[in-house]
């Protein structure tokens, strides 16, 4: 696997994006179209260099004020990054002035919708992946230490997969609120904890009454756990994501 | 080419803006559609736009429902909100990133017309005033080249050279495919333009009538006196700016305000023996 690198894989993704863009947009009928997904990501990536830009800046800028950066390439400030990049990117969904330009642009709501999945999933964690990479090597000048803890393989892709689960319900929120998007979501969340919390609180009262040896503890997982995770990988993201494509077609302005 | 079948649209529940509506615009033509404040002139655009969806009744667009924003539909349409974004960019760089996307821009055209409107193509759009601004937007609206073009109050903000110049474009860039409906208030800055002339009350259609039509039907003239027969008159230095019926099939030139006034104080005329008067 490692004669196959993921750097070679993304120069071949980008080259064939890259391509696309210079095509002359003549087939218009297809419902998904390469070239035309491949320039809106191109065109959105240009609209949004001056965000990429003031994220790229509180990343250096942390790493210099903390003189250390770790080995965790996905850190708490990339994950906040990745959380808040939709609400900036795409706050214009349902501005009646802002969002005319975007949703008249002769591109269809999947290919929209691909193209946003692409600049929060992919592109937006890349370039934060970058800038760490190179903050990283700066690190290990200054301060050298063991080239195995370079980099904590698990801890990043575990952390990315958070963030971008964390990141479909803030998507979702882009597409689907209206008005004060973040705002209503974490009033929501807010409601959800509670709520979810007096839900807990009973349950666990109720099963301590039922039970004498709590608390308990069980030696291996019981198997409706791995159920439970199925469903909440389907959830986050991949069911946000395909709701907030749906929310999208529902777009008026 | 636009048909609207029995289209209603509210905001609120209780207040329509539109209720069974139904009006067809064909190709070939520069419309006129004015209407009072408030009657939803833009609310029209923006539902053949597909920003809008109607609540009943069908949009058809050249056999597409604008509701689903077909990227081939939307490659065939522009709209020109009588408000618009400032970006943050270079005129040239902005249009060429979105003019990408429509088969038909042409980039040469669009130097062209801001060479003939005078604006630097190189500047950004926040450096601009508001009708500059406009100006690029038109541009870039007549260069995409799409058969459908909506136009909401372009000539606001336009100085008085600006507007002799859009009427000489909007004139050249018409053709037998293409279907241009400008809504206005600015009715003098357009009166050679547009026709047919289509008129929108609350809820619906007052008056949708070619200018050749009009001028068969109504008798527009300038009396000394208010003649008994008249439908609608405003005085004028010397005398009276008369509508009256045409019995004798008398020519007449147009007088679009004056007409829009005497719609809005003979609805029912308009909206019951209008449309059935030879």
């Amino acid at each position: 696997m490692p004669s196959l690198p993921i750097g070679t894989i993304l120069r071949t993704f980008i080259q064939l994006l890259s391509n696309k863009t210079k095509e002359k947009l003549t087939n218009m009928n297809t419902p998904f179209n390469l070239s035309r997904y491949a320039r809106l990501v191109a065109a959105e990536t240009q609209q949004f260099r001056k965000h990429y830009l003031y994220f790229g800046a509180t990343v250096i800028l942390l790493a210099l004020l903390n003189q250390h950066v770790e080995n965790n390439a996905f850190s708490a400030i990339s994950v906040i990054i990745l959380l808040i990049a939709p609400f900036i990117f795409y706050n214009h969904v349902y501005h009646s002035v802002k969002g005319v330009m975007y949703t008249m642009l002769p591109a269809s709501n999947a290919e929209k919708m691909a193209a946003c999945w692409t600049q929060c999933v992919i592109i937006l964690p890349l370039f934060l992946w970058i800038i760490w990479f190179i903050l990283r090597v700066i690190n290990h000048v200054v301060h050298p230490e063991d080239v195995s803890s370079f980099i904590n393989v698990n801890a990043t892709i575990s952390n990315y997969w958070n963030a971008i689960s964390a990141q479909s319900v803030a998507i979702f929120a882009v597409m689907a609120f209206r008005r004060r998007k973040w705002q209503t979501l974490i009033a929501i969340l807010f409601v959800i904890a509670i709520i979810g919390t007096i839900i807990g609180i009973s349950w666990l009262h109720a099963f301590q009454q039922y039970s004498e040896n709590l608390p308990f503890e069980w030696t291996t997982k019981p198997w409706v756990f791995h159920y439970a995770e199925i469903i909440l990988i389907l959830i986050f993201p991949f069911g946000f994501w395909l709701v907030s494509y749906f929310k999208l077609e529902e777009q008026e302005l | 080419m636009i048909q609207f079948t029995n289209v209603a649209f509210s905001y609120q529940r209780d207040k329509k803006v539109f209720d069974e509506m139904n009006i067809h615009f064909d190709h070939g033509k520069i419309y006129g559609l004015l209407g009072e404040n408030g009657v939803g002139k833009t609310t029209f655009l923006r539902l053949t736009a597909g920003l809008l969806f109607p609540d009943q009744g069908t949009i058809d667009i050249m056999g597409f429902s604008p509701k689903k924003r077909n990227p081939e539909f939307l490659s065939s349409l522009f709209y020109l909100p009588e408000e618009f974004d400032s970006p943050h960019e270079v005129i040239m760089n902005f249009v060429i990133r979105n003019g990408s996307f429509y088969p038909s821009f042409n980039v040469d055209q669009f130097k062209t017309y801001m060479d003939q409107f005078g604006v630097d193509l190189n500047k950004k759009f926040t450096e601009l005033s508001f009708g500059q601004k406009k100006k690029a937007l038109i541009s870039m609206a007549l260069a995409l080249n799409t058969s459908i073009l909506l136009l909401d109050e372009p000539t606001n903000g336009l100085d008085i050279p600006s507007k002799s110049i859009f009427r000489r474009l909007i004139a050249q860039v018409s053709d037998e495919n293409k279907c241009i409906i400008i809504s206005t208030h600015q009715v003098r800055d357009l009166e050679l333009l547009i026709d047919p002339i289509v008129i929108l009350e609350r809820n619906q259609v007052l008056l949708n009538d070619s200018v050749e039509s009009i001028t068969q039907k109504l008798l527009f003239s300038v009396e000394s006196t208010i003649p008994t027969d008249a439908l609608y008159y405003e005085p004028t230095l010397g005398g009276y700016h008369v509508i009256s019926i045409n019995h004798n099939g008398i020519e007449s030139k147009l007088n679009i305000e004056l007409l829009f006034n005497a719609v809005i104080a003979n609805r029912d005329y308009f909206k019951n023996v209008y449309p059935i008067a030879k």
